[in-house]
């Protein structure tokens, strides 16, 4: 009996472990279990399977030209907005890094986008993008239609996006600045470092950490945008914003092809799980803490 | 290397109160000047002030002949250590003293040279590849001088540089930087709170209170003449005894009074002084502990000594190697300290007579608190 006690002293730990592990078990192992099991059949009109077919959705994918397009349309929509939305977010960070007049109207602008709801958004973008009465137009002089333009589709919901994301990356960069000694700064001024230079040999070198942070998870973020996307382009015009999740959504809940939507969301996940691999790995040599 | 000019120089903190006032100092080509004085008097401001990096509110400030209040600090060629040490986290302590001249594209032979040639002089050769973060405070302030001494600026300016290190390795260093003050001939302003470093390394002590400037003079006259009861009372470790008491008329001259009674002679060249203006006032006697004698050497036919001693109770006895510190009790006095030879006969409660050097003894107004004897001193 007391051996039994001392025995499940240690394994006691597990049994705080067990509510989260329920909602985990419900939520996401059970969906991700049920994918990869969907993705080995042909299914009805209702998602049930129906014809096991082993591996024929993942060759069928492999030889479809659309899904190359996804794949090639995927990686140019995620590089521009991780590339756009970091960029936005530390440019605004650094620039509200110093205190002057009216700094908190435009750290709460910056910090705007995390509080709109993407399809809010898109809504809005789809005005202000109109080729008769949007305002971009109008304050350029162009006449592009560029929603309906293949070249213009993917960078107006790109953009978009990135700007959508920056808010949270403000948010970050700008706790990330906050934690830089400002005593280094004077020191490097003394030295007779410029602001430039400063900028390159301090503040990058210092934000590293959370730099690293917030590349993850806005790579993971890109590959996932989907509000915008349907409301804005609906993965057109032709194929040009067809995103993987937006190709995975329309394959399921249009034309009931749930089985190769499941293989697609399964090859999204080896993407994704591949780069946030990489990724440590390569954070194990850059970033200094 | 060059001349710094501080005209009526003030800061003020959020329009409160003064950090710094009126801080007027002439500061030669090749100087050593020592900022010292009690916690928050505006040492670290001034020197901040110097280097750019706290607005002056009001005054000039002149680097070689020109106006720089409103220079940039990366534009006046200064260097500094700073009180926090200022590292750059992100860097090796390699790259951390060799900053300053990889942004001014020094090539990097010349570079790594000096790096080595320092980190040796300054024993943290082992720690070049370590990062700030990793060290100690002895080895991090080190690294912080080594960053400094990397160029050859118009001024160093160095803010309680040796503050953390041990004392062998303090008076090590002090010599380090004694010796790269007479090879650069570099002008140097040095804040510290250690009265050996203030009085080895300096060719000028400014002490400073409440942001006032009290004295600013070589050491041996800051020393020797001090301009107000704050400076004697500062500067000298252990400090000066002050007595209070009043000057009375003699046949002879004149003799200080202590509140007991007991009666010290004044001699004679600061005795018809002090009875024109100060007879029957109140004035305070400063008597350095090293000034206490335990026998007579030197005679001076007209003195008489018996009118120069001052009688106490030891209340305790402390070795300090070749010397020892006796504090006694006295009368009216109360407790004064003594600085007396290792060999000097006495215990705790045993009653103890001294002679006091009347000759070097100081006299303070006791409501200005100035030096009666002091005049002006070189600025
Ligand atoms: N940034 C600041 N804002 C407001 N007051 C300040 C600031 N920096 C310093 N002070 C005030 O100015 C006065 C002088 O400070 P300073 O740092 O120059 O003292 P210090 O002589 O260097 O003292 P220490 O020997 O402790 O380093 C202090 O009373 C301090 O409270
Ligand atoms: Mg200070």
């Amino acid at each position: 009996m007391k051996q039994f006690v001392e025995k499940m002293k240690g394994k006691s730990a597990y049994a705080y472990l067990i509510p989260c592990f329920l909602v985990f078990a419900v939520f996401l192992f059970y969906p991700f279990v049920k994918t990869i099991y969907l993705s080995l059949y042909k299914t009805d009109k209702l998602g049930q399977a129906k014809l096991f077919v082993g591996l024929e959705n993942y060759t069928d994918l492999l030889t479809s030209e659309s899904f190359y397009n996804s794949l090639f349309v995927t990686l140019l929509f995620v590089v521009i907005v991780v590339v756009g939305s970091m960029l936005i977010g530390l440019i605004g960070a650094v620039l509200c890094s110093k205190a002057f007049p009216g700094i908190r109207v435009f750290s709460t602008s910056y910090a705007l986008p995390m509080a709109i709801a993407s399809s809010g958004a898109a809504m809005i973008f789809k005005i202000i993008l109109n080729p008769t009465i949007g305002i971009l137009n109008k304050l350029t002089g162009l006449d592009i239609n560029w929603i309906a333009d293949p070249k213009y589709a993917l960078i107006c919901v790109a953009v978009l996006t990135a700007w959508l994301n920056s808010g949270i990356n403000f948010l970050y960069f700008s706790a990330g600045l906050g934690n830089i000694d400002e005593s280094i700064y004077e020191r490097a001024s003394v030295d007779g470092a410029t602001g430039i230079q400063k900028f390159f040999r301090l503040t990058l070198p210092g934000l590293s950490p959370i730099m690293f942070y917030t590349l993850v998870v806005n790579i993971i973020q890109a590959f996932q945008s989907f509000g915008q996307i349907k409301i804005l382009t609906s993965g057109g015009p032709g194929e040009s914003t067809n995103v993987i999740v937006y190709s995975i959504y329309r394959d399921a809940f249009f034309n009931y092809k749930f089985g190769s939507a499941a293989a697609q969301s399964v090859v999204l996940f080896l993407i994704i799980m591949a780069l946030t691999l990489v990724m440590f790995k390569v954070e194990k040599k850059g970033v200094k803490y | 290397m060059s001349e710094l000019i501080l005209k009526n120089v003030c800061k003020m903190y959020d329009k409160k109160q003064y950090a710094v006032r009126d801080f007027s100092l002439k500061i030669e080509d090749g100087e050593f000047v020592i900022f010292v004085g009690p916690s928050g008097c505006g040492k670290s401001t001034t020197l901040r002030m110097i280097a750019g990096l706290e607005e002056i509110t009001s005054g000039e400030l002149w680097i070689d002949k020109q106006l720089c209040n409103y220079v940039e600090p990366k534009d006046r060629d200064l260097s500094m250590v700073f009180q926090n040490y200022a590292l750059y986290p992100q860097m090796t302590v390699y790259d951390n003293m060799a900053f300053a001249l990889q942004i001014r594209k020094v090539p990097k032979k010349e570079i790594d040279k000096k790096v080595q040639e320092a980190a040796s002089v300054l024993g943290i050769r082992h720690l070049l590849k370590q990062r700030p973060g990793a060290l100690s405070g002895g080895q991090k302030q080190r690294v912080a001088i080594g960053s400094a001494i990397m160029r050859e600026p118009k001024a160093f300016l160095m803010d309680e540089p040796l503050s953390n290190l041990d004392a062998k390795l303090r008076a090590q260093m002090r010599v380090e930087l004694s010796e790269l003050h007479k090879r650069l001939s570099a002008t140097m302003i040095y804040v510290t709170h250690d009265q050996t470093e203030a009085m080895t390394l300096g060719t000028k002590i400014v002490v400073m209170k409440d942001g006032f400037i009290q004295q600013a003079d070589t050491p041996k006259a800051v020393y020797e003449h001090p301009a107000n009861l704050f400076v004697a009372g500062f500067i000298g470790s252990p400090s000066m005894n002050f007595f209070e008491g009043s000057i009375r008329k003699t046949d002879k001259g004149a003799d200080f009074v202590l509140e007991s009674g007991t009666a010290l002679e004044i001699p004679e060249d600061r005795a018809f002084a002090l009875l024109n203006e100060y007879r029957n006032k109140k004035v305070i006697l400063g008597v350095r502990p090293e000034h206490f004698l335990s026998e007579i050497t030197a005679k001076d036919p007209k003195a008489d000594y018996t009118k120069r001693v001052l009688n106490g109770v030891i209340t305790t006895r402390e070795m300090l190697g070749a010397e020892s510190m006796f504090y006694l009790e006295e009368a009216s006095a109360g407790e004064f300290a003594a600085r007396l030879p290792v060999e000097t006969k006495g215990r705790t409660r045993d009653e103890m007579t001294l002679f006091v050097d009347m000759d070097r003894v100081h006299f303070f107004d006791a409501e200005t608190e100035h030096n009666i004897f002091y005049r002006g001193g070189q600025q």
